[in-house]
C-alpha cells in the first residue's frame, strides 16, 4: 500500500507541477565545493575521500578509459583487489565488506571485462564519495566502506554530446534541456574487443562484450520540487562457442521525488529497484554444467534533512525487500537452489552541531530490522556443517529478525585555520554477504543473507587525524590513525569451496577479525604541477574457531606499505601529462611449508593460512592528453595516450607450485597479468 | 561439485590467453615440526599402508621421509581380534586380509606410543562402462580429454576415487559423487595436453604413442570422498585435505573395491 500511495502521489505531481526554476545543478556542486582543502579540513567527516568528475578527467587513463574505481584505489587507505580487479578493499576489510551506491541503490561485481574496467562511465557521474571510517548515519550495510557515486544531471544551457573512441572500447553520451523543466542525459558504452575475433576463423564464433548505458531525467515539478529517474544497467557476456559461456548484469533504477523547504531544508523519496545477476553453462564434451545467482533488491526509502541555525538534522527510513539467489545449478541431471529472501527495514537520524567557534560534532543512530521471509527451507547443522535439522517456512511470512543499532560520532576541533584534529567512533553492520571463489570478485562470488545461522556482521571503528594546509592551501596533510574490530565475519571451512554444497551457511565458519593502521596524503592542490602522495601503513587479521587452528592469522587482505604518488602537470592549455606510480609491499598468500606423498603425487602441508608474502607490486603509468577545438566549431577534439606499467614490470598475479617427478625442487611460478600496454583514444565533445 | 573442476579448466585456458609473462619466484620457506602422513588401503584381499613424514619443501632426501618402527594393526569394527601388518621396507606395511563389502574396518597406527585411528567401510565393486581419449576444441587449439563412464549403483549413496597411471606413475586423478545422475551413467573427465604440445613434445604431460594407460577405479566411502574432493581443491583454498584419522595423523584409510583397465595409447584411437 505504502509503495503504491507514494507512486499516485508521484504521478499526480507530474501532471500538477507549476513551472519554475532550475535548482538540478545541486549535486554536482556540492561535490566539487566540498572538495576544496578548507572544506575538508573543516569538516566534522573523517576518512572520507572525495573525486568530483573534474579531478577524474585529470587522472591517467587505461586503456582510454577514465576509471572512477581504480582512481579510487590511488587514496590511502584503500587497496586495489589485484590488477584484474575493480574491487578495491579499504582499511583491512575485503571488497565484499564495501556497499556500493549508484544514486543510493546498490550495485555488485562492478567490473567488466574481468575487472579490465569499472562498470561506470566516468562521463555520466558527477562525483564519488567514498567513507572509509565514519558514514553518515543513512548509509550502511558495510562494515568496511562505503562508496556513494552520485550521476550526473544533463546539462541545462542547451544541448552537448561527444563520443571517445578508444582501443578496446567507444562510448558516445548526449546532454541537454526537454523542454524548459526537463533535462535528460544518456551515455552509452560498448567495449568491441570481440570484433578484431570476427576476422579470425578459430574465434569468429565466440563472444567477448561488454555494454553499459546511463540514463538520467531531471524534471521540475515547481519551485521547491524535482523529481529525477537514474538508470544504470550493464552486461558481460564472455563465451566460447558451443562450450562456456560467462554472463553477469548490474541493473539499478531510482525514481526520487525531492521537495525544498524552508531555505535550505529538504525531504527525499526514493523508489529503488537493484538487480545483479550472473549465469553461467559449461557444456564440455557432453557434461553439461550451469550456475546462476541474483541480488534483487526494491523498496523505498525517504531522507529528511533540516536545517536549524548552526544545527543540521538528518533523518530517514527505507524498506527494501532483498531477494538473494546464492546458487542455482544444474551439473547433468542434478538440480539444485538455494534462494532465500528478507525484509530488511531501517531507521536512521543525524545531527551536526557545532558547539564552539573551533569544534563540530556530528552523531547518528542507525537501527536496522532485518527479517529472513518463509518459502524455502531453514535448516540447523551440526559441527562439521552437516544439516541435522530442516524446517519448512510459509511463503513470506517472517521466519527469524535480528536487530542491529550503529551509533556513530565524529568531532572536529579546528585549532587553528590551518589545522584541526578530528575523532570519530563508528558501529556498522551487514547482512549481506559475499563468498569469493577466489581472493577477488568474480561472476562466481556467492552472496547470503544473515540467518538464524549467520549473524550479522558488525564492525566497530575508532579513528583520529589531523590535518593540515599552507596559509595559501598549496599544501595539505591528512594523517589518519584507525582501528577497527569486526565481529562474524566469515571464512570458508578447511577444504571447502564455494561449490562444495548448494547450502552456503554449511561452507562457512564465523570468527572475529581486527584492523589497524595510518594514512598520510600530502596533496598539491594549486599550481601547474599538482598530485599526491598517499602511504598506507596497515595490519589485518582474523580468528576463526576451526580455521588455522583457531589462532589469528593473517588476513589474506593484508599488505603492509602501499605507496601511490600521483602526479597532473599542465603544460600548456593543449597538454597535459599525468602519471601514477604505486608500490605496494608484499601481499599475503598460503604457501606449503612442507610436503608428503600421497597417491603417487606429492602433497603440500600448510602450516599457517596467509603466512607468506607475495613479491612487491609496482608500475608506473603515464597518460598525456591534447585537447583543442575546431576551428570555427563547437567541438573541442582530445586526444589521450597513456602507457600502462611503461618498465613493463612484471607482476605475479597468480602463484603457482609445482614439483619434479621425484618431488624435489618445487618451483614457485608467478604469472603476470599486463605487461607493458600502451593505449589511445580520441574523444569529440561539443 | 564438478563445476567446479570444469569452470577451473576454462578457466585456467583462458587465463592462459591474458597472462602476459610467468617467472621463477624465489620463496623463503618455513620450516614446521614433521608430521606423519599415513596411505593406507584396503581391498578384498589385502591392506597397504605406507607411512612417511612430511619433509621440507627444499629437501630432496627420498629416503629419510619413511617411517620404519611403527606397529599397524587392523580390525574389523566392532570385533576383538586384531591383525598387525608387516614391515616391508621403505615406509611400507602390508597383510593378506580378508575383508567384505558393507563391513566396516578401523586401522590403528602406532608410533612412539602415540595411537592414530580411522575407520572405513567396505563399499561395492564400482562399474567401468567406457574409457576413451577425445579431442575438444578450445578456440584456436585441440586439448586431449580422457573420457571416462561410470555406470552407478542406484540403492545408495556412492563416491568414486579415479586413477589414471602412464607407464606404471600416477598421471591425473580426480574424485566424483553420484549426484549428477544417480543411478545412471557417471562422467569423469581428465583433461590432458594440448595438441600443439603433442607436436612439439616439450611437457611433461605429453602422451607418447604406445604409452602404457591403467585407469584405477574405487568405490570409496564419504570420509575418503572428504579428503580426495579436500585434496582436490587444496591448491585454492590453501588448506590441508581432510584426513579421517585421528590425532592429527595425515592422510586417509579406505577400505575399497577396485576395478582396473588398460590401454596403449594410441593417437589415432582418439575421438
Amino acid at each position: 500500500m505504502t509503495l503504491s500511495s507514494t507512486l499516485l502521489a508521484v504521478a499526480s505531481l507530474l501532471l500538477t507541477a507549476p513551472e519554475d526554476t532550475i535548482r538540478t545543478q545541486e549535486l554536482d556542486e556540492v561535490v566539487v565545493n566540498s572538495h576544496s582543502a578548507r572544506q575538508r579540513l573543516e569538516s566534522v567527516q573523517m576518512g572520507t575521500a572525495r573525486l568530483s568528475a573534474k579531478e577524474l578527467e585529470s587522472m591517467p587513463s587505461l586503456l582510454g578509459e577514465k576509471d572512477v574505481m581504480r582512481s579510487l584505489q590511488l587514496l590511502p587507505g584503500v587497496k586495489q583487489e589485484n590488477e584484474a580487479s575493480s574491487g578495491f578493499q579499504v582499511r583491512g576489510g575485503t571488497s565484499a565488506q564495501n556497499a556500493i551506491v549508484y544514486d543510493l541503490v546498490p550495485v555488485y561485481n562492478v567490473g567488466h571485462l574481468a575487472g579490465l574496467f569499472s562498470a561506470f562511465n566516468s562521463d555520466a557521474i558527477s562525483g564519488a564519495t567514498l567513507y572509509k571510517g565514519c558514514p553518515p548515519a543513512q548509509y550502511g550495510g558495510a562494515t568496511s566502506g562505503v562508496l556513494d557515486i552520485s550521476s550526473r544531471p544533463g546539462a541545462t544551457d542547451g544541448w552537448h554530446g561527444g563520443a571517445t573512441v578508444g582501443l578496446l572500447s567507444a562510448k558516445a553520451l548526449g546532454e541537454g534541456p526537454l523542454g524548459r523543466r526537463t533535462q535528460l542525459l544518456v551515455a552509452v558504452r560498448r567495449s568491441y574487443a570481440d570484433l578484431p575475433l570476427k576476422l579470425v576463423d578459430d574465434y569468429k564464433d565466440n563472444t567477448l562484450y561488454f555494454y553499459d548505458a546511463n540514463a538520467r531525467l531531471d524534471f521540475q515539478l515547481s519551485q521547491r520540487d524535482q523529481l529525477q529517474l537514474s538508470l544504470f544497467g550493464g552486461k558481460d557476456h564472455i563465451a566460447m562457442k558451443d562450450l562456456a559461456s560467462m554472463q553477469w548484469s548490474n541493473l539499478a533504477a531510482n525514481l526520487s521525488w525531492r521537495h525544498h523547504f524552508g531555505n535550505t531544508s529538504l525531504t527525499r523519496t526514493s523508489l529503488m529497484l537493484s538487480n545483479y545477476g550472473t549465469d553461467n553453462a559449461i557444456d564440455l564434451l557432453g557434461m553439461n554444467q550451469s550456475m546462476s545467482g541474483h541480488i534483487r533488491q526494491w523498496g523505498l526509502r525517504q531522507d529528511v534533512t533540516l536545517r536549524l541555525g548552526p544545527c543540521t538534522l538528518t533523518a530517514g527510513g527505507q524498506s527494501m525487500v532483498v531477494d538473494v539467489k546464492s546458487a542455482e545449478w544444474q551439473v547433468m541431471d542434478n538440480h539444485e537452489k538455494e534462494q532465500r529472501k528478507a525484509w530488511e527495514n531501517t531507521l536512521w537520524a543525524g545531527a551536526e552541531l557545532q558547539i564552539h567557534n573551533c569544534v563540530t560534532v556530528e552523531g547518528g543512530l542507525r537501527f536496522t530490522a532485518f527479517s529472513n521471509l518463509g518459502g524455502p527451507y531453514y535448516y540447523e547443522t551440526n559441527d562439521d556443517g552437516d544439516i541435522v535439522w530442516l524446517y519448512k517456512t510459509r511463503r513470506n511470512h517472517i521466519v527469524n529478525t535480528q536487530f542491529t543499532l550503529d551509533p556513530r560520532l565524529s568531532m572536529v576541533w579546528r585549532a587553528t585555520p590551518l589545522l584541526s584534529i578530528k575523532a570519530a567512533y563508528s558501529h556498522t553492520s551487514q547482512n549481506i554477504h559475499a563468498l569469493r571463489g577466489q581472493d577477488m570478485s568474480t561472476p562466481f562470488d556467492r552472496y547470503t543473507l544473515s540467518s538464524n545461522l549467520l549473524k550479522p556482521q558488525q564492525a566497530r571503528q575508532v579513528s583520529m587525524g589531523l590535518y593540515a594546509m599552507t596559509p595559501k592551501q598549496d599544501y595539505v596533510l591528512e594523517l589518519e590513525g584507525y582501528y577497527r574490530h569486526i565481529e562474524h565475519i566469515l571464512d570458508y571451512r578447511d577444504g571447502k569451496s564455494f561449490g562444495s554444497a548448494i547450502e552456503m551457511e554449511r561452507l562457512v565458519l564465523p570468527g572475529q577479525g581486527r584492523c589497524y593502521g595510518a594514512e598520510l596524503m600530502v596533496r598539491k592542490e594549486r599550481g601547474r604541477l599538482t598530485g599526491w602522495l598517499a602511504y598506507t601503513l596497515s595490519w589485518a587479521r582474523n580468528k576463526i574457531s576451526g580455521v588455522n587452528g583457531g589462532r589469528w592469522y593473517t588476513a589474506n587482505v593484508d599488505r603492509r606499505h602501499d605507496v601511490n604518488i600521483v602526479t597532473m602537470y599542465s603544460m600548456s592549455p593543449q597538454w597535459k601529462l599525468s602519471t601514477v606510480w604505486m608500490y605496494n609491499s608484499g601481499q599475503a598468500f598460503t604457501a606449503p611449508s612442507a610436503k608428503y606423498e600421497m597417491i603417487d603425487n606429492y602433497v603440500y602441508y600448510y602450516a599457517e593460512r596467509n603466512g607468506y608474502r607475495a613479491p612487491a607490486y609496482h608500475r608506473l603509468d603515464v597518460s598525456v592528453s591534447w585537447s583543442k577545438p575546431l576551428a570555427h566549431s563547437r567541438i573541442t577534439r582530445e586526444w589521450q595516450f597513456g602507457i600502462y606499467n611503461l618498465y613493463n614490470r612484471y607482476n605475479p598475479f597468480i602463484i603457482s607450485f609445482e614439483d619434479s617427478d621425484l618431488g624435489a625442487n618445487t618451483k614457485a611460478t608467478g604469472y603476470s597479468l599486463f605487461g607493458i600496454v600502451p593505449s589511445v583514444a580520441l574523444s569529440l565533445k561539443f | 561439485m564438478e563445476i567446479k573442476k570444469h569452470i577451473t579448466i576454462v578457466g585456467s585456458f583462458l587465463l592462459l590467453l591474458l597472462t602476459a609473462c610467468e617467472k621463477e619466484i624465489e620463496i623463503d620457506y618455513h620450516s614446521t615440526t614433521p608430521h606423519y602422513a599415513a596411505e593406507v588401503v584396503l581391498t578384498p584381499d589385502n591392506i597397504t599402508a605406507i607411512i612417511s613424514t612430511t619433509r621440507d619443501m627444499k629437501e630432496t632426501d627420498r629416503t629419510s621421509q619413511y617411517v620404519k618402527d611403527a606397529t599397524v594393526t587392523i580390525c574389523e569394527e566392532g570385533s576383538d581380534w586384531t591383525d598387525t601388518l608387516e614391515y616391508k621396507g621403505n615406509g611400507r606395511y602390508q597383510l593378506s586380509y580378508f575383508a567384505m563389502e558393507g563391513l566396516s574396518y578401523a586401522v590403528d597406527i602406532c608410533i612412539g606410543g602415540q595411537h592414530y585411528r580411522a575407520t572405513s567401510t567396505m563399499r561395492s565393486m564400482p562399474v567401468v562402462s567406457d574409457f576413451s581419449f577425445v579431442w575438444q576444441k578450445m578456440l584456436s587449439e585441440r586439448i586431449l580429454f580422457a573420457d571416462l563412464r561410470l555406470q552407478d549403483d542406484p540403492d545408495e549413496n556412492n563416491y568414486y576415487f579415479m586413477h589414471i597411471y602412464r607407464n606404471g606413475v600416477g598421471y591425473r586423478w580426480a574424485v566424483i559423487d553420484d549426484t549428477a545422475n544417480p543411478g545412471g551413467e557417471l562422467q569423469q573427465l581428465f583433461s590432458s595436453t594440448s595438441e600443439r604440445e603433442m607436436e612439439k613434445d616439450t611437457d611433461s604431460d605429453v602422451l607418447h604413442e604406445g604409452d602404457r594407460i591403467r585407469l584405477e577405479v574405487r568405490s570409496i566411502d564419504r570420509p575418503v570422498y572428504d579428503f580426495f574432493y579436500s585434496m582436490q581443491l587444496m591448491e585454492n583454498t590453501g588448506t590441508n585435505p581432510m584426513s579421517n584419522f585421528s590425532g592429527g595423523m595425515l592422510g586417509y584409510f579406505s577400505a575399497c573395491q577396485i576395478v582396473t583397465k588398460e590401454i596403449l595409447f594410441h593417437v589415432d584411437d582418439i575421438r
